[in-house]
């Protein structure tokens, strides 16, 4: 195991690397270096101190000392500062990511709780009105965009909720965006009524994570029951659940807890549309009020923190593989 | 005579496909005694694997399906218990070993819980006790260190191992009847001597009856009591084995006599069968093995043969046995018999 | 004159070794015709997405107005006779506009896809036929363009690019080509030990001539399944950028910008956002289904 998971750890240098260097290139490529913009918004800057401005902030250097020197910086949690917003990057970052979670987390739950029972019925009984049911909502899901989606569950929830006559699905009301009513007492009841806001966002972000789940429960259960093993499982004379729980589900979730690891960043990357749908403060939302502004610090900072979770998330991945299947682990 | 354990009348296993339906076993009838072997040979595809998967009722269905037929095991029909009934007598009274002891062990399960778990259910064991059975059974098939073993994965022994790990599983029951679906055909022919050894020692420890399936005739010639050879999902030829090899009655029968490879021969000897088995959606009228047989005479692609009995408990599907055949196409059938006869393996 | 002709009858041996394996006398395109005429959502799903095309090439003649004319005195009309669909808040017919639109987004769906093809071809089979130091830095490239958050770098770069097409093509082809560079990598890994590779090279044939004549002919049922799916995909992601405001840019209609002010109009005006996005999840999903076909028709392994 420690042989493999070394192996990964170094297969992984070069990929942080590029993915750095990628990032790196993306602020370098804006239109418009930062003393430029400050240029544009302030007359009386002279061409000596654009001179001296440039020199100050390293842009008269080449680029590959740049780099080495924002590396440097990022490592020491110096992202950059905020145009727009006047703070430092890494504090806005903070102060969003935590929004985010908010989203993130009840979405991923939500995805995970209705795909994997979903998934794993529709291959027990491959072919049956609930497989050809679930297969079509996996492309409904992984087909439909997530913003309109979210405007309709808006109208439908918010706005009209045509079930308003019925008082028993009278709560089945939620806001049309935001984060928190306005006036509620700080601590727990800002909480217990954020949760009200939390719904309508987290189902629609929880759309795409839980189709694509439901298919690969589906596809790796599949796999698992066309094995020999369980063949060899049911001609022992156990019984279906036993084959299902203890030998079928053991092996059938080990490539699903890698898939289900590496796709965790993506609820982040893919929040941008939610977020600005629902108004959500969170990452992705800030993402795109950067990028509207030109504020590419900001998204600079941002998508390093991304990419920064892909990495993690990639190890995560390994080193639960390699705890689950016992022929790395012996390894 | 021993008594009959089991008795296959008539068992019919269809598969239903989107290009037709396969009649994966059309039709075989055999019984099997006490403490008996049968070799069931015959080619890929004959539906060998498929009667074996058969008698213990997992063909999975859709899309396959026993569409008629009895199973007699003891005199109870399996083809009529129910699910609960069934599992039983699986892995219990009647236990089966597969071909590919690579990909049929559990491998996030250890050694010691995959056969522990067959004992704790049929037997009620507790699981310590189960556990030092599973240790028990992998001694007897000859594991060094068994007791350390158990606690091993399936990717942590070799193939041959492996397969041995599978006999300790299907025999940990006691079972009666021990199906071998070609136990041997993925191992090594240094290992598979010795598996095939330990089978058949332990086959006579413990007085099971044994249905052998393998394509190897060598190996028919040395374990087997009795003989059916299969074509095309039917029994094409059923004798005791040494009527098998010496006195062979069906054309595909002395067709694999003839391609058995032999130690210490020349090569050039083998004679492969001409031609392929046949596709088994939408087979024509007459024999199957018809179109690829040097003998076929005009009604063999016209008419289906039944079985016609050729000598004491020997039966031979094949109009050269029947008044269709001329006496001089019986004299040449006669002839290619002895021929293949002296050529087979004993 | 000699060399010559061994080389033109040397050509004609490789290309009848390279053909695929022919079953009971039909070919395998004729085999996965036959497949693909039984999936019966693959066969709605290029009916639709065909349709949208006639609809996308013919808007001039099924509607009486030009995309961009406004009508400032009949804004946020509902349906009517003259207006099927109704206006938007600028009295834009809204018909026309999803017409026009399907315009773009399928012109960008098709090129991105395209291009993504291309350079995932160009990548995987480099990759796989020259093998060694070459194949490890591609492939760590491609995971290194896998593992890059793309829709928050898409988001900058398609601000960079001003909302202009060919920009947004552009930035979706570059993140869209690594599926099917895996794909070829791995089936040029494969082909190229097989014979007719050998026969060719034997017959003095260039190394880009086995590759692009040879092999990857032989890798296109992938590519053609990958590029099916990226199709969907970039109309998906365009539609996405230019919601946000920063894909293609008004008055220029695309799916994706007519939903921008839709939400603000919901309490008055919904059904400005129900048009847009229904033909972006009708043309998404049509694309699935149509990649799900032809990957049944086309290489069943590669089966998810």
């Amino acid at each position: 195991m420690t042989s493999y998971l070394t192996r990964r750890l170094l297969q992984m240098v070069p990929l942080v690397i590029g993915i750095s260097i990628i990032i790196f290139l993306l602020l370098a490529a804006a239109p418009g270096d930062p003393v430029d913009l400050l240029l544009f918004g302030n007359p009386h800057i002279t061409a000596d101190d654009v001179v001296r401005l440039k020199h100050l902030y390293g842009l008269d250097q080449p680029l590959h000392i740049r780099y080495v020197k924002w590396v440097w910086a990022a490592l020491h949690g110096d992202l950059g500062y905020s145009r727009t917003y006047k703070v430092p990057v890494l504090s806005l970052l903070w102060e969003r990511v935590g929004n985010s979670l908010w989203l993130q987390v009840p979405a991923f739950l939500i995805a995970l709780a209705v795909a994997v029972p979903v998934g794993i019925t529709s291959a027990l009984r491959q072919y049956s009105a609930l497989d050809y049911g679930a297969t079509f909502f996996t492309f409904f899901g992984l087909s439909i965009p997530a913003f309109w989606f979210g405007i309709m569950m808006i109208y439908i929830f918010a706005v009209a909720h045509p079930w308003t006559a019925l008082p028993a699905l009278a709560w089945l009301k939620f806001p049309a965006g935001g984060f928190n009513s306005p006036g509620v007492a700080a601590g727990l009841p800002t909480y217990v009524d954020r949760v009200h806001y939390v719904v309508l966002p987290a189902l629609v972000l929880s759309l795409l994570f839980m189709a694509s789940y439901t298919r690969y429960t589906r596809s790796s259960m599949l796999e698992v029951i066309r094995q020999d093993y369980i063949r060899t499982a049911r001609a022992k004379g156990i019984s279906e659940l036993t084959v299902i729980n203890r030998h079928a589900l053991r092996n059938a979730l080990i490539p699903l807890v890698t898939i289900v690891a590496l796709s965790i960043p993506g609820l982040f990357s893919g929040a941008p549309l939610t977020e600005t749908v629902f108004g959500w403060p969170g990452i992705g939302r800030l993402l795109v009020d950067a990028v509207l502004a030109g504020d590419f610090a900001v998204a600079q900072g941002i998508i390093l923190f991304l990419a920064g979770l892909v990495i993690a998330f990639n190890l995560l991945a390994d080193v639960s593989y390699a705890l689950l299947d016992p022929r790395i682990r012996y390894d | 005579m021993a008594e009959v354990l089991l008795s296959v009348r008539n068992l019919k296993t269809y598969f239903y496909t989107d290009e037709g339906v396969v009649k994966a076993v059309d039709g075989l009838s055999y019984e099997l005694r006490k403490g008996e072997t049968l070799g069931i040979v015959g080619e890929s595809g004959s539906g060998k694997s498929v009667h074996a998967l058969s008698i213990m009722r997992l063909i999975p269905q859709p899309p396959g399906k026993i569409v008629e037929g009895q199973i007699l095991f003891n005199g109870t029909d399996l083809l009529k218990l129910s699910e609960e009934e069934m599992r039983r007598i699986r892995g219990n009274r009647i236990a089966m070993i597969f071909q590919e002891p690579m990909t049929s062990l559990n491998p996030v399960l250890t050694i010691g819980e995959q056969i522990a778990e067959a004992i704790m259910l049929h037997q009620g064991l507790g699981k310590r006790d189960a556990w030092d059975r599973a240790a028990e059974m992998l001694e007897k098939v000859q594991i060094p260190l068994a007791r350390q073993r158990v606690r091993d994965y399936p990717h942590q022994f070799s193939g041959g191992m492996r397969q041995r790990v599978m006999i300790a599983m299907a025999l940990s029951c006691n079972p009666s009847i021990l199906i071998a679906d070609e136990p041997t055909t993925a191992l090594d022919v240094t290992i598979q001597a010795q598996i095939l050894e330990l089978i058949t020692e332990l086959q006579r420890e413990l007085n099971m009856a044994m249905i052998l399936i393998t394509h190897n005739l060598g190996v028919v010639a040395e374990t087997c009591d009795d003989v059916v050879v299969m074509y095309a999902g039917r029994p094409v030829e059923r004798a005791t084995v040494d009527a098998t090899f010496t006195d062979p009655k069906h054309p595909y029968t002395w067709g694999l006599l003839h391609s058995v490879p032999k130690l210490y021969e020349r090569k050039e000897r083998l004679i492969p069968i001409e031609g392929q088995p046949p596709s088994l959606i939408d087979l024509p009228p007459g024999c199957s093995f018809a179109p690829r047989c040097p003998f076929a005479m005009e009604i063999c692609v016209k008419a289906d043969p039944p079985e016609y009995p050729v000598g004491a408990n020997h039966a031979a599907r094949c109009f050269l046995h029947s008044e269709y055949a001329t006496e001089d196409e019986k004299r040449a059938a006669a002839a290619a018999g002895l021929a293949a006869a002296a050529y087979g393996p004993r | 004159m000699t060399d010559l002709r061994q080389g033109a009858s040397g050509a004609v041996l490789a290309a009848s070794l390279a053909a695929r394996p022919e079953v009971g006398g039909e070919g395998y395109w004729q085999i996965a015709w036959r497949r693909f005429k039984k999936h019966r959502v693959a066969i709605v799903g290029a009916s639709v997405i065909l349709l949208f095309m006639a609809t996308a090439v013919f808007a001039p003649f099924l509607t009486r107005y030009e995309f961009d004319q406004i009508d400032l005195y009949r804004r946020k009309a509902v349906p009517s006779f003259s207006h099927p669909l109704g206006t938007d808040e600028l009295g834009h017919d809204v018909f026309t506009r999803l017409l026009y639109a399907g315009r773009i987004s399928l012109t960008v769906g098709f090129t991105a896809a395209l291009t993504a093809a291309v350079l995932g071809t160009l990548v995987g089979g480099i990759s796989g036929f020259y093998g060694r130091w070459l194949d490890n830095v591609l492939m760590r490239v491609t995971d290194v363009m896998f593992s890059i958050p793309a829709l928050p770098v898409l988001i900058v770069l398609a601000r960079y690019m001003g909302g202009s097409v060919l920009g947004i093509v552009l930035v979706l082809s570059v993140f869209a080509w690594m599926g099917t560079a895996r794909l070829v990598r791995g089936d040029m890994l494969r082909l190229r030990t097989q014979d007719f590779a050998d026969a060719a090279r034997a017959l003095g044939a260039s190394d880009a001539r086995i590759l692009f004549r040879h092999l990857v002919p032989n890798a296109l049922a992938p590519v053609l399944v990958a590029g099916t799916l990226t199709v969907g995909g970039a109309i998906l992601s365009e539609a996405g950028l230019s919601f946000l405001g920063i894909g293609i840019q008004p008055p220029t209609p695309s799916w994706g910008n007519m939903l921008q002010n839709a939400q603000d109009f919901i309490w008055t005006t919904p059904w400005l956002a129900v048009w847009p996005g229904a033909m972006i999840f009708l043309t998404v999903l049509s694309f699935n289904f149509l990649g799900d076909g032809l990957r049944d028709a086309l290489d069943p392994r590669l089966k998810v």
